[in-house]
């Protein structure tokens, strides 16, 4: 029986390469989201082991993460000097957002990796190495990673404007360029200022602070001695841990992105696996009922049914085997391809090795092997159905389930998927992540339950969709429109993958219009300010107050919020300038006023609501440095898309907060000023912060729009990826029924028709395929898109938008589809040689 | 002298090459006249399924050349080809004559249909009622008795107006009652329509209901006979195995 299958699997070699090639490209994915994912992290820990080679401790801060410790006095440098053993000490500070402006005014984007200025001590322990030119050592003297002086246009010995969060803009002269001490290939992506370290302290806002000291110690001292000697003179908020685990530290920080970066990829990953299951289970559903006859001969001459089943799993292991192995080995390319595209949409990765690891493989095999075999474990049940007499009978064939079981079956997984997506929606959830599993299983029943039912409706639609296509192709569109519909279930199982991917396409579509026009309603009826200007993270200082000093410049509020204890909870309580913002932002506020005399506080309905609070009454906030303040309430507001729930007054919130942060700041120009006028002064007065963002109403929507479509962009390349699989399925149920239907090819031939018509006939059927396909799947998107978007808080999508005209670019892409889908069928249909398909 | 509705002058048709040389036809010539029912006859292996096919145009010659009409059928290309055939030819096969997506009338006028001619329905009502299948037009072929799919094919054959129609084994699938009405009606399309038919048949009471029998063997002609019966027929071929 084995070698009757393998016999069988060699002769058929096209059916063979048919089915594996979807199983491949799962396999491809899953490869390539593995490798890349894993080729980052070893980067990444070959570069920290590199940066924290010199150092035996490391002292720094406590904080939730990387960027957010609290920095270390000075003075501790010279009381670990003195401590016995230790031979080099060394402090060292950093802040992102810190960039020159070369000469021709550009500098490195805000979107792109990481920009940070950094201390220079000089000390070999800083492990930097000199390339060119010298180290900078005077307060106005700064030195450049190679990196950066490489992609940009910079001069040693040319004098810059560099910016910072703390220091805003400054010059300082270009002394040399430099590498972290590691190897040369390798770049992690994010580029360095370095100033000499007192510099450092003040342009980066730490005065006689460091972030990290490093030190290194004698070999021949005892480790654990010196540690505890160090530990005894750190504040409460500090720690001392060795080089390694500082390595490993750096390497964790980035831990969260690598696993929500590989969790994304194996998503896209699931995807394609998941259409590809009904891709190979069609294929092994149109190949057993092609084979009906030689497996009723088999079941004749004595084969069990059990062996019959189990043929067509071993045919069914064989493919998935080497499907497996092709796609493993295509993964490995499609790593780097996969690199280029993340990299063509603004992203940066280090160049580095890309590790095929065990576990790789052995994923590979399982999504390989597993998922054809689950998928070929239907086909193969009824392929052990088939009786002896199937060998005798003239027509042969095997029954399509009855509508009647299939619309039960249907059913009940429609109900369990509907009931798990609404669920996932709507459902009450601690945390994200059971949140999305139960969305996303409810989703994958929703598709099975679309799998399972479309093959009813195949005839109705195939009659709408191919009565213009009849009516046009004549004859030839005629005969395509009934062969489209004399197997709903081929016609449905082949249409499927496109049917998910479509789904899934204009899902995302849909939610991002939503999102675009939600933002673009929002900006027409709230927004009345003229200009928003926004920097990534905090405006630098002195950024209010030069645009406050411009004449042309009329009402401005800032942005800004930070956390603090409201009635006893957790809250982000926002700094609005309370005289101005009524002029600038229409926030609905329906009762009461925005009262700037300090003390006041407007409310979100809703949250007013929550609180069981009006106007006049009391909310008391306890701020994070223990202050607690009763804030009447003099304003409660309807509309919440630019607002936070709970909001006080700018002076307000600068006392509590004992800080100037500015998140962002909105203006109008002055009365009597041209917007041409006011719009060249606020651009002239921000000339020397490239980092800011000032733009118009207009312009902010725009960048909005783009943002979101970027992100949609990247999201559908890869979704797109099922269409591929959509596509390769079609190539593959047309291909074997033209074989199938050899002699009825012939026949057609003989009687007169052409190869054109031939070829037309196919290429009819294709398209009528990847329309039902196309019209089942944006049906799909509209419901699951419309239901998203409900289900997402209002001040982030308002209500659902369907772009038309873009659903309907998908109809025509799914034509396309069509069309390239049937070129080979179609050329192998032409091309039969009429006298060996009628004799067939 | 009238044209013939079809012929072959010194035609060949040789398969393969050197020691598997095969000559299915052997300079064969011969013509069939207008309204003329005419049966080919040979064992297996003869050359009467190749002799026919290249008629047909299906299968190109090796040497000498065929008419369909005055039209020689080596000249032509692949698609002229097909044209010729939708327009001039018919065809009646064994088996699998009919396209299982398309009803009986749908099958009946395909030809027409593929030439995006206008079909006569006077012409074809008139034939669908003579083959007694007025009301199985709307069926489906696996609607129909293997007869009623052999008497669609037969009227899908006359449905253009051919200048020939070839059958192939026409009645062969079905029982001799069935094929019999078949035949029946094939020559009354010869005799009162005025149809030609060139038919391929091994069976001595088919080749009975023809004008005249052509008898091949080894790819050559090795006899004729005039309105034959089945014995005389039946006779004669007994003896070409010899």
């Amino acid at each position: 029986m084995l070698k009757l299958t393998l016999r069988g699997l060699l002769k058929n070699k096209i059916r063979f390469l048919l089915t594996s090639l979807a199983v491949v490209l799962g396999v491809t994915f899953v490869v390539a989201a593995f490798v890349v994912t894993d080729g980052l992290r070893s980067t990444f820990e070959g570069v920290s082991q590199d940066i924290y080679s010199t150092q035996d401790f490391s002292v720094r801060g406590t904080g939730p993460d990387d960027f957010s410790r609290s920095p270390v006095p000075e003075e501790l440098v010279g009381q670990i000097e003195a401590i016995p053993g230790v031979t080099n000490v060394s402090g060292y500070v950093e802040a992102d957002q810190t960039y020159p402006i070369d000469d021709d005014g550009e500098t490195a984007e805000p979107f792109g990796p990481p920009r940070f200025g950094i201390s220079w001590s000089g000390n070999p322990i800083d492990n930097y190495l000199l390339l060119e030119g010298e180290g900078p050592d005077e307060p106005d003297e700064f030195a450049l990673d190679q990196n950066f002086f490489d992609d940009f246009n910079f001069t040693i010995g040319n004098t810059y404007v560099v910016v910072s969060e703390a220091g805003g803009p400054q010059e300082f002269t270009l002394t040399g360029t430099f590498r972290f001490g590691i190897e040369d290939e390798v770049s992690v992506g994010p580029v360095f200022a370095a100033f000499e370290p007192e510099t450092a302290q003040r342009f980066l806002g730490l005065p006689d602070q460091y972030q990290e000291i490093a030190i290194a110690i004698d070999p021949s001292a005892n480790a654990d001695d010196v540690q505890s000697q160090i530990r005894a003179l750190l504040p409460a908020d500090a720690v001392v841990i060795t080089g390694n685990e500082a390595a490993e530290e750096f390497v964790d920080g980035f831990t969260g992105f690598f696993t929500a970066f590989r969790a994304i990829l194996l998503t896209f990953a699931f995807v394609v696996l998941f259409v590809s299951a009904f891709l190979i289970n069609n294929t092994f559903t149109i190949i057993i009922g092609q084979r009906v006859r030689e497996l009723g001969l088999l079941r004749a001459i004595g084969a069990t049914g059990r062996q019959v089943r189990q043929s067509v799993m071993i045919e069914a292991l064989a493919v998935g085997l080497i499907s497996t192995v092709l796609g493993t080995i295509l993964g490995l390319g499609a790593a780097r391809v996969l690199i280029a595209i993340l990299e063509s949409f603004g992203a940066s990765f280090p160049d580095g090795p890309l590790p095929l690891e065990p576990r790789t493989i052995i994923w590979a095999l399982v999504v390989g092997v597993l998922v054809t075999m689950i998928s070929a474990y239907l086909p193969a049940r009824k392929a052990a159905t088939v009786s002896p007499m199937e060998a005798l009978s003239e027509t042969g064939g095997l029954e399509e389930a009855r509508n009647g079981r299939r619309s039960i079956i249907g059913g009940l997984v429609a109900i369990a998927g509907i009931a798990g997506t609404l669920f996932g929606l709507f459902g009450s959830f601690d945390e994200a992540t059971p949140r999305l599993i139960v969305l996303g299983l409810g989703a994958v029943l929703s598709f099975i339950a679309v799998a399972i039912l479309s093959p009813l409706l195949v005839k109705p639609v195939v009659a709408v969709v191919g009565a213009p296509i009849a009516a046009f192709g004549k004859r030839a569109g005629k005969l395509a429109s009934s062969n489209a519909s004399r197997s709903p279930q081929r016609t449905a199982g082949t249409a499927v993958a496109l049917t998910i991917g479509l789904a899934l396409v204009s899902t995302v579509t849909i939610i991002g219009a939503s999102l675009k026009s939600t933002v673009s309603d929002a900006l027409s009826n709230t927004v009345t300010a003229d200009y928003i200007v926004t920097a990534f993270g905090q405006l630098p200082e002195g950024v209010l107050e030069e645009v406050s000093a411009l004449p042309e410049i009329g009402d401005i509020t800032t942005f800004t919020g930070e956390d603090a204890l409201v009635a006893g909870e957790d809250r982000y309580v926002e700094g609005l300038d309370f005289s101005t913002i009524s002029s600038l932002i229409d926030a609905d506020l329906t009762e009461g006023t925005y009262d700037s005399s300090g003390g006041n506080t407007v409310l979100f309905r809703d949250y007013a609501d929550e609180l069981g609070v009006g106007v006049g009454d009391t909310v008391n906030i306890e701020f994070p440095n223990g202050v607690k303040e009763d804030f009447t309430v003099s304003g409660i507001f309807d509309d919440n898309t630019f607002f936070d729930s709970i909001s006080i007054d700018v002076a307000d919130h600068q006392r509590f907060f004992e800080s100037n942060e500015v998140g962002a700041l909105i203006a109008s120009g002055a009365d009597g000023v041209s917007p041409a006028d006011a719009r060249a002064a606020l651009d002239e007065s921000l000339e020397l912060y490239p980092q800011l963002n000032v733009q118009d109403q207009a312009e902010f929507l725009e960048e909005t729009e783009s943002q979101i479509d970027q992100l949609l962009a990247i999201i559908n390349v890869f979704l797109g990826l099922s269409v591929l699989i959509a596509l390769i399925g079609i190539v593959n149920t047309l291909t074997l029924s033209v074989f199938e239907r050899t002699r009825e090819l012939g026949l057609l031939r003989a009687v007169g028709m052409t190869r054109r018509q031939i070829r037309r006939m196919v290429r009819w059927e294709s398209v009528i395929v990847a329309v039902f396909g196309a019209v089942l799947g944006i049906g799909l998107g509209v419901l699951f898109g419309w239901a998203i978007s409900d289900a997402i808080p209002d001040d982030i999508v308002a209500k659902a938008t369907f772009p038309i005209g873009q659903l309907f670019v998908f109809v025509v892409a799914a034509v396309l589809v069509g069309l390239i889908a049937a070129i080979l069928p179609a050329r192998r249909a032409a091309k039969l040689n009429i006298l060996e398909a009628i004799s067939s | 002298m009238t044209t013939m509705a079809a012929r072959t002058e010194g035609a060949s048709k040789i398969y393969g090459s050197g020691d598997t040389e095969v000559r299915a036809l052997d300079n064969v010539s011969i013509g069939f006249n207008p309204s003329e029912f005419t049966a080919i006859m040979g064992p297996s292996g003869s050359g009467k399924s190749t002799l026919m096919h290249t008629l047909a145009g299906l299968d190109p010659l090796t040497s000498g050349s065929t008419y369909i009409g005055d039209v020689e059928l080596g000249s032509l290309s692949e698609k002229e080809l097909t044209l010729l055939r939708r327009q001039k030819v018919g065809f009646i096969f064994q088996a699998f004559n009919l396209i299982p997506t398309l009803t009986a009338i749908e099958n009946i006028t395909l030809p027409v249909d593929l030439a995006k001619g206008q079909v006569d329905m006077t012409w074809v009502d008139n034939v669908v009622s003579t083959v007694g299948l007025a009301d199985r037009k709307t069926h489906r072929p696996d609607e129909l008795s293997g007869g009623q799919q052999q008497r669609v094919a037969v009227a899908r054959a006359l449905a253009s107006k051919p200048e020939i129609i070839f059958a192939d084994e026409p009645t062969g699938n079905l029982d001799s009652k069935t094929g019999g009405e078949i035949l029946d009606f094939m020559r009354s399309a010869v005799r009162e329509l005025g149809q030609t038919i060139v038919m391929v048949t091994h069976d001595a009471v088919a080749a009975s209901y023809s004008d005249r029998v052509v008898f091949l063997a080894d790819g050559k002609i090795v006899d004729e006979m005039a309105n034959p019966t089945a014995d005389a027929v039946f006779d004669r071929i007994k003896n070409l195995g010899d």
